[in-house]
Formats: C-alpha cells, sequence, structure tokens
C-alpha cells in the first residue's frame, strides 16, 4: 500500500494523461465511422492491410529468431563489453527510423556493401521488395525483442540452471528445457512488442523499402500518402492502427515492463 | 523548417515553397538577407500538397510558392491570399541512373517492366503530371516507388537505388550526378506551372512585396532560366 502523492502532483499526472490521450481523442473524433467499412474496404487499403499484416508477423518472427540468441548471450556477459553491446542494440529504438533506413541502404542496397556483393552474386535486391520490408521492420524490432528478453534471463532464478547441469543435462537441453521456458511469458511479450513496433514501423521502410502500392506500401505508408489525397481514408487506417496497437499493449497486461 | 539567420525573428516573414523551388529560393533567400539586413525570412521547404495540407491545418505564411494551378486554385479557394502571380514553368523529363546512362535506354524499355522507376506521390503535382504522363504513353506506375517529392525522386535516381525516375527537367539540368535523360520521351509536353501568392494579413506587406518583386525582376528571372525553369 503506497500513500496518495499530493493533489499538486495529482494534478500534472493528470495533464500528462491528458497531454497523451488528447491528440489520440481529437484524431478519433474527425473519424467518419458511418462510412469505415467502405473506407477500409478499399483497394489500396486492402492492399496495405494485408502488406502490414504478413511484414510485421515476418519481423517479429525474424526478431524472435536473431534475438534471442542474442539475449542469452548478454545476459552470460558483465562488464564495459556487456554495455557497449547492450547500446549497440538498442541503437535502432532510439534512431530516427529514416537514418536506420538509411543505413540498411548503405548496406543493403544496389549499391550497398553487403547488398552489391549479394546481387552479384544471386541477383537478388532487397530495397523495393517485401522482404526488404520484412528487412526494415526486423530492424527496428529487434531492440524490443532483445531488452524483454534480457530482462527476463536476468530477473529469473539462476539456481534451476546449475541444478538441471548439475543433474547431468548438457547445455542445450539447459537452454531448451530449463531457461527459456522459465522465461516464456517474456518470449511472447517480446514477440508481440516486436510486432506492434514493425506494424507502425514508416521511415525505414519508406527509405529502404521505397513505397509501392501492393508490394511495399504498408498502413503507414499509405496514411502518410491518403492524408493529402484521401483524408477519410487516412483516419479510418489510422484507427485500424491505433486498435491493433493498443489491443496488443492491453492484451500483454504490463507483462512487457516489470511493474510490480 | 528552418530560419535563415538574421538579427532579429520578430518582423519575418514566412515562406512556403514547394521542393521543386529548393534551389531557386536559396538565391532568392540571399538576396532578400542582403536588401533587407536584420529581417527574418523563414522558409518552409515541401511538396506542394504537404504544403496546402499544412495551410489548411493552419499553419500561418505570408509568401507561397507553389507548383501545378490545381493547387493554387485551392490555395485561392481558402480567401485569405491575394491573387497569384505566375513565376515559371518547367515540364517533365524521364531520367535514369548513371549505371544506365550508357545503355541508350528507350520508353520501350521502360514499358516492359524490367527497370524499377520512382515518381512523386499522386498529391504531389510531379505526382499528377506523372500519371498523365504514364497514362499517355503506357507506362505502368503501378510498379513504380512513390516519393513524397521530386527531390527524393531524384536522388535516388543519382544514387542508383532506382532506374530511372520522372522528375522536372529543371531538377534533370540542375543535378550534379552523371544521370541522363531519355530524348524523345515525350515528357516535355507534360508541364507544371510555378505561381506565387501573398497572404491578405501579412503584417509585413512591403517586406513580401520586395520578395515577390526580386523573383518577377529580371534579375530572378534571369536566375531561374539559368535552373532550366521557362519563365512567362
Amino acid at each position: 500500500m503506497r500513500a496518495q502523492p499530493p493533489v499538486r502532483i495529482r494534478v500534472i499526472a493528470f495533464g500528462a494523461l491528458l497531454f497523451i490521450c488528447a491528440p489520440l481523442v481529437s484524431l478519433l473524433w474527425r473519424v467518419p465511422w458511418s462510412r469505415l467499412v467502405d473506407l477500409l474496404t478499399r483497394e489500396v487499403v486492402t492492399d496495405a492491410l494485408l502488406l502490414s499484416l504478413i511484414t510485421s508477423l515476418a519481423a517479429a518472427l525474424a526478431a524472435l529468431a536473431l534475438g534471442v540468441p542474442l539475449a542469452l548471450y548478454l545476459t552470460r556477459m558483465n562488464g564495459f563489453s556487456a554495455s557497449l553491446i547492450r547500446a549497440v542494440v538498442v541503437l535502432p529504438m532510439i534512431l530516427p527510423p529514416v537514418v536506420g533506413g538509411a543505413a540498411l541502404l548503405f548496406a543493403f542496397g544496389r549499391n550497398g556493401l553487403v547488398g552489391s556483393a549479394v546481387s552479384d552474386l544471386t541477383g537478388l535486391v532487397l530495397p523495393y521488395t517485401l522482404t526488404g520490408v520484412i528487412v526494415a521492420n526486423t530492424f527496428v524490432a529487434l531492440p524490443f525483442v532483445i531488452l524483454t528478453v534480457e530482462g527476463a534471463l536476468r530477473a529469473s532464478d539462476s539456481r534451476f540452471e546449475l541444478a538441471a547441469a548439475t543433474l547431468g543435462a548438457n547445455e542445450s537441453r539447459v537452454t531448451f528445457r530449463v531457461v527459456l521456458p522459465m522465461v516464456r511469458p517474456a518470449l511472447i511479450a517480446g514477440g508481440f512488442l516486436g510486432w506492434a513496433r514493425a506494424l507502425g514501423e514508416f521511415g525505414a521502410t519508406i527509405t529502404f523499402a521505397g513505397n509501392i502500392q501492393g508490394k511495399t506500401q504498408t498502413l503507414p505508408l499509405a496514411v502518410f500518402v491518403a492524408l493529402e489525397t484521401d483524408r477519410d481514408a487516412a483516419l479510418a487506417m489510422s484507427v485500424v492502427l491505433i486498435s491493433v496497437s493498443l489491443l496488443i499493449l492491453v492484451s500483454l497486461r504490463d507483462r512487457w515492463w516489470p511493474v510490480r | 523548417m528552418f530560419g535563415t539567420g538574421c538579427a532579429s525573428e520578430e518582423n519575418g516573414i514566412r515562406l512556403f515553397v514547394a521542393s521543386s523551388m529548393t534551389d531557386f529560393i536559396q538565391q532568392i533567400a540571399a538576396s532578400h538577407m542582403t536588401a533587407h539586413p536584420g529581417s527574418g525570412l523563414e522558409i518552409n521547404i515541401a511538396g506542394s500538397g504537404t504544403l496546402l495540407s499544412q495551410l489548411e491545418e493552419g499553419a500561418g505564411a505570408d509568401v507561397v510558392i507553389l507548383a501545378g494551378s490545381d493547387y493554387m486554385l485551392r490555395l485561392q479557394n481558402f480567401g485569405s491570399f491575394l491573387p497569384p502571380v505566375q513565376v515559371a514553368s518547367t515540364s517533365l523529363s524521364v531520367v535514369v541512373s548513371p549505371e544506365l546512362v550508357a545503355a541508350d535506354i528507350s520508353m520501350q524499355d521502360l514499358r516492359v517492366g524490367r527497370l524499377q522507376g520512382a515518381a512523386c506521390v499522386i498529391s504531389a503535382p510531379c505526382g499528377q503530371l506523372a500519371e498523365e504522363f504514364a497514362a499517355a504513353t503506357g507506362l505502368d506506375l503501378n510498379s513504380f516507388t512513390r516519393e513524397a517529392n521530386v527531390r527524393s525522386v531524384l536522388a535516388k535516381v543519382e544514387r542508383g537505388e532506382v532506374d530511372f525516375g520522372l522528375v522536372y527537367r529543371t531538377d534533370f539540368l540542375s543535378s550534379e550526378a552523371q544521370i541522363g535523360e531519355i530524348s524523345n520521351s515525350g515528357a516535355e509536353m507534360f508541364v507544371t506551372f510555378y505561381s506565387l501568392a501573398v497572404a491578405r494579413d501579412t503584417p509585413d506587406m512591403p517586406q513580401a512585396a520586395s520578395l515577390l518583386d526580386l523573383i518577377t525582376a529580371p534579375s530572378g528571372q534571369e536566375q531561374l532560366r539559368q535552373l532550366g525553369f521557362e519563365v512567362p
């Protein structure tokens, strides 16, 4: 049981809540609710919806596949090297996504360091493809997976691992049968958080994968274009993005953040 | 949005400019600062569609330069701007990336659809022009990446991230990269007109008027010509 904060703190707290809610409520206020279904069934919108769903889910899975091993590894590390790696890993979370997109372009673009070699060898080109969208989304979703899972791993009781090892379980058995099952909620939470982040990704996608309807134009990109041509459609798509994101965060019930 | 660093920002002019006029307006801004030392000139550069949206949502501007007559018409419908003055025009141009300059690309190669193209979003004047051009020449814009403004299309062609792009002739002429232009594309038939309008209630009408004079004076028109614009 905590004591109630003084009145002036409560007033500021209410102000903070209002500051976050006011723009969202104002947006919902302008949504043409009666035409919502009509707006959401337009081809531009359904294309973007489908594309967003595919790419964000793929990105969440890719982020899990890449992020969990790195989180396991980071948990074993301490000191400066761990801090340095963690800082680099968190960077895509804080960096303006457009910088991330530009960086991806310099790496995996047609004339990029890795991209030019890959396209010479295999003929594969990432920018302006669906795979390119997934790459951009994975890049921004990865930190959420790594931080969530690493946090849970560090908080978990290491005595179980010791006990399993003492009883003769080898490393992979300990990892897959003891360590990962203990942090299952964090794996789920990290995956969903990464999914939500990928769903909302804009800057890295438009910079790296372009804006091709039905191919790389995800919901946020379609909103961006529609804001100037068809505001009602932009609002309708915003409703979808807000509701899905909110649904994800509410269903996680704070599991993604260590709230006691 | 960036302010040009003059002494005081109090009696400033807020200038909204279509992004295809970036180079020109930087020259004009320099002349304006020389003529009006101590005044503030705040320049907001974006695609004409974006600028209109910003103005619709209540952004304040004293002088607005837009590409595309439709956009100026929509601005005039606000009722808060004086009648427009036409300042320049430019036509569409099909440009190819530095890697393809030697390849002697024709319009037929573009229609086949193996090359990656870029054009402006439909809400930008260059995007509308691109739609008209594509409809007339049988290009399939669906496979194009649609960029927020013409500068972004140009940058992608210059860096070779796309094979070709639909930009303005002025962008091709002012580009410092080794990009090429497809001849006989018919793109020169598709023209965008630039016009300027001054807000009725601008607090500093003399300064706004002098900015207009700078642009419409022979020296300003000559600068426009040098950048590849057609002048009235």
